[in-house]
């Protein structure tokens, strides 16, 4: 149930958002952890990582 | 999914080795457990849950204990271990499963204790092994029937009724927080806080003062206003639970009220039916009296009726030596000789007995002994006009005496009916609509401080979201001195955009639960309330609400079983928007306690109705609410293919299988 769901989320998310939002609303996805919480280093590593692509 | 079997090994209160075959045919797919309190029905769906998904905590029962042993306890002597085990079997897309799960308790030196960590499981495909572990097991069947819509599957008909109640606050977030876990809101809303803190990150520290203050402020007072928002929902949850509460006793009250007029009805049939009484009796008075003004002529006749073969001479003889014709019927009584020579015949007796009798209360017999010619004479002549007379008297007599016999056996059932002195009745209704309007001024005079506080706390939402705005500028602008701007953009965008989305999948199920629930309820409500009640909705704040024929929200208005109906139907629509399936659900639907908030109209539609809906039924009521009338109702439907019944034994229970609706019938009686 969770991964058809989430599977619609994903869709909907490149869909419905541009080509740089869905990329980082996915890897945020990506990086809650089953608890459902956010994983800190995670987020401060897809911080870091947008800042290499030179926004 | 369908449910096959369930075995028990020492599990709670079942010692020993117990099983239990659910009915999975399509036509027979009703399995009815019944059971006494505390017999251990819930345990029965604890065993499904914990044999099915491993769960050892039951959010969805009403269970106090936190200490919770699964190990049959007098199995548990000082210094045992023993092993409690839950085995079932059940069938998915035409493949055989079977998981075991056993758990180990013990006794030492007194304290009991149960390593729920350490629970062994075997799972079983098609016969064979398939060396799973733990994890693996829980995995798959989550994916089988996820966590978020179990808890509807697995029904506790006292529960849900709490989480329904109207406008309760606690219910709203509950749900909420429901439909939003089952729609995945939660990863959403997570992401959303996840870019609001990558906002921060790029614009929460500047060197410019002037906007490090503007920000500091408006954070401030968003700060604050969300302050005065959670003060005020306190008090409003203060407020709406003390107005559940009075709405419960008015509720009560109500049904009070209905049962004394139910009573008065009954009151109004015993008085009118005195009225017939008295109007009878004085209808039998008058018949009486003329009678009893006739009566020298009827008794003329009925003399005259045995004249044929009359033994002339004896009759003239004691007639002479009376002075009153009733002797002559006195003889003719003690004598047990007609006149004309043979035995009296019960018949004649009795007659005659009756004439008797009125003819000594008259005061109009005259004498016949002395003018016997003469009075034959006219015994001649009267017979002729008064033959039936009497016997028409009679036959009013009789009908008017049986009339008002038949009224007042009737007077004194309706008496026994009563659980009152009938003339506190009304005494009863009035201190009763006194309460109800007492009830329902305090309700009303709450409802405006609730509606001023929603009022209140609107227009603070309102100020948020203008100092939102104003955040969001200035976050903008120290990101922008930050060289972030552009980052700070791109999430501030993703934010918005994800935020849409939610709101589009909130009015989307919203609105696919909303339909699917009116279409359950309707087949769950009778012809007559379906009049009534038009259409049930959930509203964007997940308030269940029902609407009659000309638009006006009356869900206040429902009865207990009506309302218990609407929590049936609406999990039905959020269970089918869930596995976006039709209003029937292609899992097993188990309830616990499922009718006793239901009247046996409500019964007999949900008894009717569900069979249908779901794939298989599976109920654990109490005695109370499977009683001769529900087994017939289930007996009507023809659905029923296994039938138990829990027994209780000290501490133990004994599971016993019934062949047939008829034997359950038989055994509890």
């Amino acid at each position: 149930m969770n991964d058809i769901k989430n599977q619609k989320l994903k869709n909907d998310i490149n869909q419905k958002l541009s080509k740089k939002e869905s990329e980082l609303s996915l890897r945020i996805l990506n990086s809650i952890e089953i608890n459902g919480s956010i994983n800190q280093q995670e987020l401060s590593k897809i911080a870091r990582e947008l800042e290499g692509e030179e926004l | 999914m369908k449910l096959i079997s369930l075995k028990l090994v020492n599990y709670r209160r079942f010692q020993g080795e117990h099983k239990i075959e659910f009915a999975s045919d399509p036509k027979k797919n009703v399995t009815l457990i019944r059971a006494e309190n505390g017999a251990g029905k819930t345990g029965i769906l604890m065993a499904l849950l914990f044999g099915l998904f491993g769960v050892v905590k039951y959010d969805q029962f009403q269970i106090e204990n936190d200490d919770d042993i699964m190990v049959s306890r007098p199995l548990l002597t000082l210094g045992s271990t023993v092993k409690a085990k839950v085995e079932i079997e059940f069938i998915d897309n035409d493949s055989n499963y079977k998981v075991i799960r056993e758990v180990t308790a013990n006794n030492i030196n007194g304290t009991i204790s149960q390593n729920s960590d350490d629970i062994k499981v075997w799972f079983y495909k098609d016969g064979i092994n398939q060396n799973r572990t733990r994890d693996e097991i829980d995995k798959f069947m989550n994916n089988m029937i996820a966590e978020n819509i179990r808890g509807f599957l697995f029904f506790d008909g006292v529960r849900y009724m709490d989480l329904f109640k109207n406008s309760k606050h606690e219910s709203k977030k509950e749900l909420k927080k429901i439909i939003e876990k089952m729609l995945n809101i939660n990863d959403l809303d997570e992401t959303i806080k996840a870019l609001d803190l990558l906002m921060k990150q790029v614009s929460n520290e500047t060197n410019d003062r002037k906007l490090a203050s503007k920000l500091r402020n408006t954070l401030n007072d968003i700060e604050k206003h969300s302050q005065e928002i959670d003060d005020l929902n306190l008090q409003l949850e203060e407020k709406e639970k003390f107005n559940i509460e009075t709405q419960n006793t008015y509720d009560d009250q109500k049904r009070k009220a209905n049962e004394i007029e139910e009573y008065r009805s009954v009151l109004e049939e015993i008085k009118s039916n005195e009225d017939l009484i008295k109007q009878s009796e004085f209808e039998l008075q008058k018949e009486m009296g003329d009678l009893k003004l006739d009566a020298k002529s009827i008794l003329k006749s009925r003399i005259h009726s045995t004249k044929g073969k009359i033994n002339y001479n004896i009759f003239r003889e004691y007639s002479m030596k009376s002075d009153d014709n009733t002797n002559v019927i006195r003889w003719v009584l003690n004598s047990n000789k007609c006149i004309c020579g043979d035995d009296l015949s019960t018949d004649k007796r009795g007659y005659l007995e009756k004439q008797l009798d009125v003819a000594t209360k008259s005061d109009y017999i005259p004498s016949i002994g002395n003018n016997f010619n003469y009075i034959i004479d006219e015994i001649e002549r009267s017979s002729k006009d008064n033959k039936n007379q009497f016997n028409d008297y009679y036959d009013l007599i009789d009908k008017l005496i049986s009339k008002i016999d038949s009224l007042k056996k009737e007077n004194f059932i309706l008496h026994e009916q009563i659980p009152f002195e009938g003339l506190k009745v009304q005494e009863l209704i009035d201190n009763n609509n006194e309460n109800l309007g007492m009830l329902m001024e305090r309700i009303n005079s709450n409802k405006i401080d609730i509606d001023k506080w929603k009022l209140e706390t609107e227009l603070l939402r309102d100020k948020i979201d203008k100092l939102e705005v104003v955040k969001d500028q200035v976050q903008g602008d120290i990101a922008e001195l930050n060289n972030e701007k552009y980052k700070y953009d791109l999430y501030s965008s993703t934010k918005t955009n994800l935020l849409k989305l939610k709101e589009e999948y909130l009015i989307e199920a919203q609105q696919n639960i909303s339909q699917k629930a009116n279409e359950f309820f309707k087949r769950l409500l009778s012809e007559d309330d379906k009049e009534s009640i038009s259409e049930l909705k959930i509203n964007s704040e997940y308030q269940i609400q029902a609407f009659n024929n000309y638009k006006q929200e009356i869900f206040a208005d429902l009865s207990a079983g009506q309302k218990l109906l609407a929590s049936m139907a609406f999990t039905m629509g959020l269970t089918a928007v869930a596995s976006s399936a039709k209003p029937t659900t292609n899992f097993p639907l188990v309830m616990d306690t499922p009718m006793s908030n239901l009247d046996k109209s409500n019964r007999s539609r949900l008894i009717q109705t569900m069979p249908e809906a779901v794939i298989q039924w599976i109920l654990t009521p109490m005695d109370t609410e499977l009683t001769d009338f529900e087994i017939n109702e289930f007996d009507k439907t023809e659905r029923v293919g296994k039938v138990y019944l829990l027994k209780k034994n000290n501490e133990l229970s004994e599971i016993k299988l019934i062949d047939n609706l008829s034997e359950l019938k038989e055994v509890i009686r």
